[in-house]
């Protein structure tokens, strides 16, 4: 018997603010910002670092249920 | 790097683990028996369930969880190594490839005990220490709890056997966490998980010890600053389901490395067992509520797949969200946070007032909820009363962020 359960959506941090926002929100509900473009406190608290390895989890995963891959456009 | 150090559990939930719904994590109330009275306990534990499950069967019930995939189970009470076949069933959880943890108030629990669980394939132990010793004392019902729960910490770091120690957030505890913090870092503990008292069982009865909703606005920079204090001494404080949601410290203790909050995990890669058998979404759900048979007119296998009591999560849809969560932004994210906590203060789940972002929100409009208990819970394990939940303007003075 199978049983299909649904995948939690994707959060990731706003990088000016750092309160999580949904994948590839623009502007940060909370902060008003960028959410995009990397803040100080994101830089040298090696978010960067810990958002590439998760993407790799997640792409990874994805390969794994054959899914297509996220964009990875607004990792710069 | 302002992360902690990774401490990655075999239970983190994967994507195919929650497409394909696994039990990964299971917490086993093995007996309900136990040999303390705790003024805060939800299953009303204290005497032995009328038919609890037999050793033969304890074993069949983790060889069926290793089939379906689970990686961790976590062995509770009542207190779990009263009875007497505990060592057995460790032993077996550890035989079939299975983790094993075992949560316990430590009362009674020797070195000699805790080293045998060790050689029988006890991976941690989870310590129970709900404040100093007077207030830990009241409780949990028995004086000299709070001693043998140290000197089960004090075991543990002797023993090399990794321990933990749990905090239940009541009313009383806020302002002795601090110190809380410095005791039980010097008695050896390397995790510490607190969670907010729920308004289950025995708290109904003592409603006086329930956290207000909006006292999370005092608690939870009290929380970010001990979580920071004690990375600093190798301590990672970890908030429990029910402490949430998406707040401003969320980042320090959910993320990014460990993952960020992703709703109620119940029936989609948790199971709760009770020691009859009777199989839950999550060891605290209201059993008449949540109750899905038991292991002994089913297998879990078919239980996991069929029943409707096990299902609520798998969509993870937001149709059953209401008051503030419902047009919450984490609404698709969050879902309402621990089904438990919502559920039992307001006998329905998908509106949780212990939200940190919902409180900040609500203070931005000068709002704040307050519960009232009106209606007391049958004295029964996992017995829900009700509570109104009251809006009101914040009064001049107190805190908002």
């Amino acid at each position: 018997m199978t049983i299909q359960g649904k995948a939690a959506p994707v959060l990731v941090l706003c990088r000016q603010c750092l309160r999580y926002v949904f994948d590839r929100t623009i502007i940060c509900p909370h902060c008003g910002s960028d959410a995009r473009q990397i803040g100080d406190r994101y830089r040298d608290g090696g978010y960067l670092a810990i958002e590439i390895m998760q993407r790799i989890d997640r792409l990874r995963d994805d390969a794994t249920q054959r899914r297509p891959p996220e964009a990875t456009d607004d990792l710069r | 790097m302002d992360q902690a150090p990774d401490d990655t559990p075999r239970r983190r939930v994967s994507l195919s683990d929650q497409l394909d719904c696994v039990p990964v994590y299971v917490v086993w109330e093995l007996t309900l028996a136990c040999n303390l009275k705790c003024i805060h306990c939800g299953s009303r534990a204290g005497h032995k369930r009328a038919k609890e499950l037999t050793t033969d069967e304890c074993v069949d019930v983790i060889r069926q969880l290793a089939e379906l995939g689970t990686r961790e189970i976590s062995v509770i009470g009542g207190e779990a190594f009263i009875r007497r076949d505990w060592l057995t069933i460790i032993r077996a959880i550890r035989d079939h490839g299975i983790d094993c943890t075992m949560q316990t108030g430590g009362y009674k629990l020797s070195g000699d005990m805790i080293r045998s669980a060790a050689g029988a394939g006890l991976l941690g132990l989870g310590v129970s220490v709900d404040g100093l010793e007077p207030l830990h004392d009241r409780l949990r019902g028995v004086k000299g709890s709070y001693r043998e729960a140290l000197r089960v910490l004090d075991d543990c770091r002797r023993l090399g056997l990794t321990a933990s120690v749990n905090t239940q957030i009541t009313s009383a505890v806020m302002s002795e966490l601090p110190q809380v913090m410095e005791i039980i870092i010097d008695a050896g503990a390397k995790y510490w998980q607190v969670q907010l008292t729920v308004a289950m069982g025995n708290a109904v009865d003592h409603d006086d010890i329930l956290l207000q909703p909006y006292d999370l606005t005092t608690l939870m920079p009290l929380l970010a600053e001990l979580h920071l204090k004690g990375r600093e001494r190798n301590l990672v404080l970890l908030p429990g389901n029910n402490v949430g949601y998406f707040g401003p410290y969320d980042v320090l203790w959910r993320g990014p490395d460990r993952g960020y909050y992703s709703g109620c995990p119940a029936g989609q890669n948790v199971i709760g067992l009770e020691a009859d058998g009777t199989v839950k979404g999550c060891p605290s759900l209201a059993t008449d509520r949540y109750g899905a048979g038991d292991v002994r007119s089913a297998s879990i296998a078919e239980l996991w797949a069929t029943h409707p009591a096990l299902q609520f999560n798998r969509n993870r849809g937001t149709d059953d969200l209401w008051g503030f969560c419902h047009d919450c932004y984490y609404a698709e994210a969050c879902r309402g946070g621990c089904t438990w906590t919502a559920d039992s203060l307001l006998g329905r789940r998908g509106n949780n007032p212990y939200c940190h972002h919902r409180v900040l929100t609500l203070a931005e409009r000068g709002i704040r909820e307050r519960i009232v208990k009106i209606e007391d819970a049958p004295a029964l394990p996992f017995a829900t009363g009700r509570f109104a939940l009251i809006e009101e303007p914040i009064p001049a003075g107190a805190p908002r962020a």
